[in-house]
């Protein structure tokens, strides 16, 4: 029993460790974007020149995703009436379970489909969430792995600090 | 003439005595390593010839793994657990797999291929690939080109062999045994999981060690999915499945050239 608590002791410290370090973006130009939403609309990352640019990618059997996302939510009401969105990619589940879920969940966001994993590949994703902060000329300025209290000061400051000028 | 056949009689029933004695020896039920480690061993004990070593991450308490290794006992797959952790009073936590000593590995095969005399197939999930797979290239490395063939292969669940957590946007760095390994292997992924993605990604890695890799994506699983606590009802039907994922994953493992 006292190794399980260590156990989850260690879990937890490590979690909160990774959970709110935002990290200079090391991957060079910016990959490409270009999937629907769950309306059929095309979305390309150009589409959002002139915007700081929330990408992340999740998914619905994700835990930590989905504690994020109200977060999200408050973070985009906190953003409103500046030039901020958030593009939510969802990572290879139907249209359908993600269709009840952002229902459920009472998502504003734009979701994304990448139904064949196209954007996992080229925004080389290897742990859900993973969330990249994008300033208006396009360019990726952090990274964040993990799930995120997004409406906290330190993330809203960076965020705001992306936006145009 | 009598005699000779009396004799002749004897030599025989020797040789049967000895036989039914590596055949019927019951399995130990721990190691004593070279480090001074002592590693319980639980075992599932069975009369075909491949003994299957799994290394877990919670001490073999899950459910699932002991039912499969019952279920494997009935089709002649025999099972030793040896409780790695357990030994080391490591958390028991599926990351704590990555800290298992890859000597201590190798002197475990070595042990399993000495006293059972069966051929040997390596089981682990997650973090324990690595290990493991260093484990088992130590102990190729020891072993004439003959002895080589008594380690089989290996089934990964859901293997994690990034040298360190890759970073979002940045090509991963493998972990140096991926193009090292020279073995049979088998790899379960679950559909639910980033990782499944990048597994075709990281059979081309292991093909450049020469190594071909089967594998399989788990539709509607995540990892550990057979230890969640937090399993799904299709990840519940899935560990149900566990025992004929392996013994499937087991026919697939042919010798390399």
């Amino acid at each position: 029993m006292n190794k399980l608590l260590l156990g989850l002791c260690c879990l937890f410290l490590f979690s909160s460790a990774h959970a709110h370090e935002l990290k200079p973006w090391k991957g060079g130009a910016t990959p490409p974007l270009a999937l629907k939403d769950l309306n059929g609309k095309s979305h390309k990352l150009e589409d959002y020149r002139g915007k700081a640019v929330m990408v992340q990618f999740w998914a619905t059997w994700c835990p930590p995703c989905l504690k994020e996302m109200p977060a999200m939510q408050r973070l985009e009401k906190k953003m409103a009436g500046k030039h901020f969105a958030i593009l939510a990619v969802n990572m290879g589940e139907t249209e359908k379970d993600v269709r009840e879920f952002a229902s459920k969940m009472k998502i504003n966001f734009t979701v994304l489909m990448d139904e064949e994993g196209k954007g996992v590949g080229d925004w080389k994703v290897f742990v859900a969430p993973s969330t990249f902060l994008l300033d208006p000329q396009g360019n990726v300025r952090y990274t964040l792995q993990g799930g995120a209290e997004w409406d906290e000061a330190e993330y809203v400051k960076t965020i705001s600090e992306l936006l145009p000028k | 003439m009598a005699k000779r056949g009396l004799s002749l009689a004897g030599v025989w029933l020797v040789l049967l005595m000895m036989w039914l004695g590596v055949a019927c020896a019951a399995p130990p039920t721990s190691l004593t390593l070279a480090t001074g480690t002592e590693v319980p061993l639980r075992t599932y004990p069975a009369q075909g010839d491949t003994l299957l070593l799994w290394f877990v991450c919670d001490e073999g308490h899950s459910a699932n793994e002991a039912r499969t290794a019952r279920e494997l006992a009935l089709n002649s797959y025999e099972t030793w657990f040896p409780e790695m952790l357990d030994a080391h009073f490591l958390p028991i936590l599926p990351s704590s797999l990555e800290q298992l000593p890859p000597e201590e590995i190798k002197e475990i095969i070595s042990h399993a291929v000495r006293l059972s005399g069966k051929k040997i197939v390596l089981i682990t999930s997650g973090h324990g690939a690595i290990p493991i797979l260093r484990g088992a290239k130590a102990w190729q490395d020891e072993s004439s080109q003959q002895d080589k063939a008594a380690l089989a292969g290996a089934v990964l669940f859901y293997p994690d062999l990034y040298s360190v957590v890759p970073a979002p946007g940045v090509e991963a760095q493998y972990h140096p045994i991926v193009v090292q390994t020279h073995l049979p292997l088998f790899i379960y992924q679950g559909q639910l999981s980033p990782g499944r993605w990048w597994l075709e990604h990281l059979k081309v890695q292991f093909a450049r060690g020469g190594t071909k890799v089967q594998s399989k994506v788990l539709p509607k699983v995540r990892s550990h999915f057979y230890v969640r606590q937090d399993a799904t009802a299709e990840e519940n039907a899935m560990a149900e499945k566990l025992p004929e994922l392996v013994q499937d994953a087991l026919k697939t493992l042919e010798p390399l050239p």
